[in-house]
């Protein structure tokens, strides 16, 4: 079995961050959609997101 | 919220795909720094009304170092004094060119971060991000970029996929990891001096879709590489989590985004900022106080778009909740209409699917508790 890549944890590292940074109002599921649908706060600023990101981010799509 | 601050249109680079026409860099003057200064003030007036603590402002252009190191020391001393109170971080898109010890210095006293336009391998950088005199610019910037880490500075890239890139994605990628190089690869978009080029630099979403998903997969399994690509690591996190982050994919980019043209005029983004498209201007500086205009803006059609497109198709779509349609200024490409959803519809929906595939094959997915 392959390791986890470094870009396979920037993913979780990222998917954990907005986790995080959501107020949960009831216990995850295990589908792929239903895990965050009821998250109902989303206190991150997108001035976090782009802190976060290192990767060009801090514009995000002017050429 | 996020404020990208234009000091001038004016450049000292001639990019085939320039978002902004020639014609409107060489007619662009510099911002006065003082009324730099009264619209500061107006962002504190702003502030001291809005339960917002933090503002990120962008510096970007045109090449936003052409305003001079003296104006940027002046005003980010000002800033420093007048919005103590508040989380001000500031960033600036720059071509790279002009960077040296000194303006790192100012950067790193400032804590800004940089980011900046490498289009991967020489052989394709040169042929699209020529300086006003028609040279290469790529031996100058990945000097630069070396320089700026060496330093200690956070820069991060910015590819614009073109034509060009077509059969080389794997060099690309390959160049970025040696590097060490995070970036994103976004789409060439027609607008300004793109216009003029698209035969020769212009892709299709199809082929946009391509190269993306070719990239993606280079990265996710590379077992070598230390990088990150931004808009991947986006994606991936807005189809694991349904919380779409960043202005691309968001319900409503406008509740978070303003750009301020050296015109005076407050525009929806960084890309409306262009001579041509004043009568999306939501206001001018000049003539009003910002939070006059701020008052104003969900009022208006551009605000509404959120609206239009959930009553579009793109409602019944898988991936609306992901993507909203897209980018606002995409959809304005797309039909000359800003309520139109992104021209890059088809790709994403590609890119998504293979994502979401991956994802799942990984385990990523499933395994996000």
């Amino acid at each position: 079995m392959r390791n986890v890549t470094f870009a396979q944890t920037s993913i979780l590292d990222r998917i954990d961050r907005i986790k995080r940074n959501y107020l949960h109002v009831s216990q995850y599921g295990d589908s792929l959609y239903d895990d965050y649908s009821d998250w109902v706060e989303y206190s991150e600023s997108y001035d976090d997101y782009h802190d976060y990101l290192d990767g060009g981010s801090y514009l995000d799509n002017v050429q | 919220m996020t404020i990208i601050f234009k000091p001038t249109y004016s450049c000292n680079f001639r990019c085939k795909y320039c978002y902004l026409s020639n014609e409107t860099k060489q007619q662009s003057q510099l911002l006065d720094v003082d009324f730099a200064k009264q619209i500061i003030m107006q962002l504190k007036l702003m502030l001291q009304e809005s339960p917002r603590q933090k503002i990120t402002i962008i510096w970007h252009g045109g090449e936003p170092m052409l305003w001079g190191i003296d104006n940027y020391r002046e005003i980010w001393v000002y800033m420093q004094k007048e919005l103590a109170d508040y989380e001000i971080h500031n960033s600036m898109q720059t071509n790279l060119s002009l960077v040296n010890d000194e303006w790192i210095d100012l950067f790193l006293q400032y804590n800004v971060h940089l980011g900046f336009s490498l289009d991967g391998t020489q052989a394709i950088h040169d042929q699209q991000r020529v300086d006003i005199q028609g040279e290469p610019t790529f031996e100058r910037i990945i000097a630069n970029y070396r320089l700026c880490k060496q330093r200690g500075l956070r820069v991060g890239c910015i590819v614009v996929g073109s034509k060009k890139h077509i059969g080389h994605i794997p060099e690309l990628y390959h160049f970025m990891r040696d590097e060490g190089m995070g970036f994103k690869f976004n789409p060439l978009f027609c607008s300004g001096e793109a216009h003029n080029n698209m035969d020769e630099y212009g892709i299709t979403p199809e082929e946009y879709a391509q190269m993306a998903i070719e990239l993606f997969d280079l990265w996710f399994y590379d077992q070598k590489g230390k990088i990150t690509e931004s808009n991947f690591v986006e994606i991936a996190s807005n189809i694991a989590t349904r919380k779409p982050t960043g202005c691309m994919f968001s319900e409503n980019c406008q509740d978070n985004f303003l750009a301020l043209a050296p015109t005076g005029d407050v525009m929806p983004c960084g890309r409306f900022c262009d001579n041509d498209l004043l009568q999306y201007s939501y206001g001018n500086l000049h003539k009003e106080t910002l939070a006059e205009i701020l008052l104003r803006i969900k009022k208006t059609e551009i605000y509404k778009r959120a609206e239009y497109i959930a009553q579009s198709g793109c409602a019944k779509c898988k991936w609306y909740n992901i993507c909203h349609g897209g980018c606002l200024h995409d959809g304005f490409l797309a039909s000359g209409d800003f309520r139109h959803k992104t021209f890059l519809c088809s790709a994403y929906k590609k890119i998504f699917t293979h994502i979401e595939k991956r994802l799942k094959e990984s385990g990523i997915a499933g395994n996000n508790k």
